[in-house]
């Protein structure tokens, strides 16, 4: 995203504060004037919050017996519209791929995924999403489940209450639950243990996971976090994390396994 | 389902006045503006601040950055405040400003420390919230009573066209804002924001933050049950709270309550179109499982008695019949995703423990459905002693759970057989059991197992206890060197 783009960083703060018609006009001009592949990604993601806000308070008016019309908050009346975004940003997509092999079918692709992504639509639930997550996981159980499957099932059970709610982010996910005294951990294809004592924290480090053994207690550290100005947290976290006195471990020395039953069942020993 | 006994008139004891710190953090032009256009003006209609300033005796505390404190002292709503309480000013250091949250909670907290010192009940007002008329004085009669801890919830609205549209109603020359409470749930509604619609229970993209689960009334409003809710006033001599600002530790639920009828307290909260959308842009249901997961994290002994309050939002006169008709059905679910938190919350003592094979038995009942099955039987809100078969006992050959365990019919009868309900708020120790000469403890199946001591120490039936229990939340887990069948009773 170009913030230096003015009419995108007028968008994004049109958009920060709720004035999304507003937000969606600026980017539509930012489109218009060359910063396009920025622009339509911002236009897209605004259009998709009102879209998905507008679906929502149709819903509950819907429900309560009361007319759409007589909701006053989100009057949207501009002529750009999420399906010419859409246009627009499978059209770069496809550029960007050009070159390579598969243009075409990257856009193919791209229109399955973001066309999914629309409200109201039965067939979102059923897009598959490679990340772990929760919800894949529940959804796998339960599917294993009925085709008489136990076993997978209830391995897939597990996982879903371990994996975060939706895919995660971060360069590794924090499981939702400890054993023996380990916090466990997804990253890559692998699961790791690392001591919960230590208070980790796991961040990239010159092309490798690094575990980072926190010395302050959690309470200390909230308080801090609460007093401390933003920037001073900033500058204390990269001058605690280049500190030698802070000790780092690779992730890789930690405990871990390709799955998590194995990984369990050597912590167990170990315990 | 139950909803709040009306307030005893006054001859069922004098009144009892009281000492009430009110704080507020406010800073920068968008909480100033809506502090002084709708949160003040509403804080001055009759029945709000002039009618609690009568019934006790209120100080303001405002803490504010020391850029806004001239603005905020010089304008005529809060001049009229100054006329029925004494308010005091207090500088806020900008770095503290950077995250709203932190913002409020830091300064919270030391208007906290002075409402504690000098005897007073302390009230966290927001600066971004409206209030009906009335609502106050509904408040000031409930600390009357001897309640000692308030917890309200706020409808979220937008907070441009609903700003602009609820000024035009301020009075032009006192300067309140007195709405009452039927009129302004039917204003809220025609700016509602997009998150109040995503917690409707059948709604497709249920926030992941789900404080609250809302049924609608067609035609006459929404019935909302809170699973957790910050507080708004309280007595901090005599409550403490947790980090998440929920009651802590035990108390006396006689001395709470819930405000529950947009009759008598009614507030909204504005917030921008997009605040907080992350929570809700995904296009996932609402997930029991997922609902208890996250109801633990906003762990408070006070959450039984906050979910059990049936909150009504009406536009229109309640019609009795149809509100409790959906009363009726909510009350079950709320029993359902309280049973699958215990669930979760023995589920992870089990992993901490390493008892791998029990928890994935636990993984599968909780995602199947089947502990609600094993545990039809017993009284929601019981607390249990839970036997945890050794791991050898549940594991084949190849140290994986044995597949006739996961059957439904033989996994719901295998929870049930190692689920011992108690009546006591946290269940008791086998040791306290035998010291009453209790000799039987009887399992969530309705089945009965010996209880006993000997030479090799306490034995349920066929299996030895092994090793101390651990307290887990209101619950006791013991591990027993067996399963627990039932010709051993």
């Amino acid at each position: 995203m170009d913030s230096r783009d003015p009419d995108i960083a007028a968008g994004i703060a049109a958009r920060k504060a709720g004035r999304h018609a507003q937000a969606v006009e600026r980017f539509a001009a930012a489109m218009r004037d060359g910063a396009a592949p920025a622009a339509a990604a911002c236009a897209f993601d605004t259009l998709r919050e009102l879209e998905v806000s507008a679906f929502l308070v149709g819903h509950l008016l819907h429900r309560l017996r009361r007319p759409t019309e007589s909701h006053r908050g989100m009057l949207f009346a501009g002529d750009v519209s999420i399906e010419g975004v859409q246009s627009e940003r499978l059209r770069h997509f496809a550029e960007a791929a050009a070159p390579a092999d598969g243009g075409r079918r990257l856009g193919a692709w791209a229109k399955d995924r973001v066309g999914g992504a629309r409200p109201g639509q039965a067939g979102i639930a059923a897009v598959p999403d490679p990340a772990p997550s929760a919800v894949a996981e529940a959804a796998r159980g339960i599917a294993a489940w009925r085709l008489g499957d136990r076993r997978a099932a209830s391995e897939a059970f597990t996982l879903s209450l371990l994996y975060p709610r939706l895919p995660a982010h971060g360069a590794a996910a924090t499981l939702r639950a400890t054993c023996r005294g380990h916090q466990l951990l997804h990253a890559g294809s692998a699961f790791y243990a690392v001591p919960v004592a230590v208070n980790p924290i796991v961040q990239p480090h010159q092309g490798e996971m690094q575990v980072m053994a926190h010395r302050a207690p959690p309470a200390l550290r909230q308080w801090l976090l609460r007093l401390l100005p933003g920037w001073l947290v900033g500058l204390l976290r990269r001058a605690a994390y280049a500190s030698p006195l802070l000790a780092k471990k690779s992730l890789e020395d930690m405990p871990h396994a390709s799955d998590l039953a194995t990984l369990l069942r050597r912590i167990g020993r170990a315990g | 389902m139950e909803r709040s006994a009306p307030i005893p008139a006054a001859n069922a004891g004098a009144p009892v006045r009281r000492r009430l710190l009110i704080a507020t953090v406010v800073w920068g032009d968008w909480y100033c503006n809506h502090y002084l256009q709708l949160n003040l003006p509403s804080l001055l209609s009759p029945g709000n601040l002039p009618r609690l300033a009568m019934q006790h005796d209120v100080a303001y505390l405002v803490m504010t950055r020391a850029a806004d404190i001239e603005r905020l002292r010089a304008a005529p709503s809060m001049q009229r405040v100054a006329a029925l309480v004494p308010v005091e000013f207090r500088p806020v250091p900008e770095h503290e400003l950077a995250h709203a949250f932190n913002a409020h909670r830091a300064n919270w907290d030391r208007a906290t420390d002075q409402a504690r010192r000098d005897g007073r009940m302390i009230c966290y007002l927001p600066p971004d919230v409206m209030w009906s008329d009335g609502s106050f004085g509904h408040v000031g009669e409930l600390i009357s009573r001897g309640k000692n801890a308030i917890m309200g919830t706020f409808m979220r609205v937008l907070d441009e066209s609903f700003a602009a549209e609820a000024a035009m109603r301020r009075d032009a020359a006192g300067g309140a804002l007195a709405i009452a409470g039927p009129e302004l749930v039917e204003l809220s509604l025609a700016h509602v924001h997009p998150l109040m619609a995503a917690h409707l229970h059948d709604s497709p993209y249920f926030p992941y933050h789900p404080e609250m689960v809302v049924w609608p009334v067609p035609g006459e409003g929404l019935s909302v049950r809170c699973l957790a809710r910050e507080i708004l006033l309280y007595d901090p001599a005599r409550i403490a709270l947790t980090s998440h600002m929920l009651i802590a530790g035990d108390g006396d639920p006689d001395t709470w309550h819930v405000l529950d009828d947009s009759d008598t307290f009614f507030a909204v909260s504005l917030a921008p179109l997009g605040k907080d959308i992350g929570w809700h842009l995904d296009p996932v249901p609402a997930d029991p499982v997922e609902i208890a997961t996250w109801w633990l994290t906003y762990d408070s002994p006070a959450n039984g008695y906050v979910s059990s309050r049936c909150i009504r939002w009406h536009f229109r006169a309640a019609t009795q019949a149809r509100w409790q008709r959906i009363e009726r059905r909510t009350a079950p679910w709320v029993a359902r995703v309280a049973l699958l938190r215990e669930g979760v919350r023995a589920w992870r003592a089990l992993m901490e423990s390493g008892s791998i094979a029990a928890a994935t038995l636990l993984a599968t009942a909780l995602r199947t459905g089947l502990l609600a099955r094993a545990l039809a039987k017993v009284p929601p809100g019981r607390s249990a002693l839970i036997l945890v078969p050794d791991e050898a006992a549940l594991v084949d050959g190849e140290a994986r759970v044995r597949a006739e365990l996961l059957e439904p019919g033989t996994l719901a009868a295998l929870l049930a057989r190692h689920v011992v309900p108690d009546e006591t708020a946290a269940a008791r120790s086998l040791d306290q059991r035998l010291a009453a000469g209790e000799e039987l403890l009887r399992c969530a199946d309705g089945t009965a197992l010996a209880l006993r001591r000997d030479d090799r120490g306490i034995r349920i039936g066929g299996a030895f206890v092994v090793g101390p229990a651990s307290q887990v939340g209101r619950h006791r887990l013991h591990a027993v060197d067996t399963l627990l069948e039932a010709e051993a009773i």
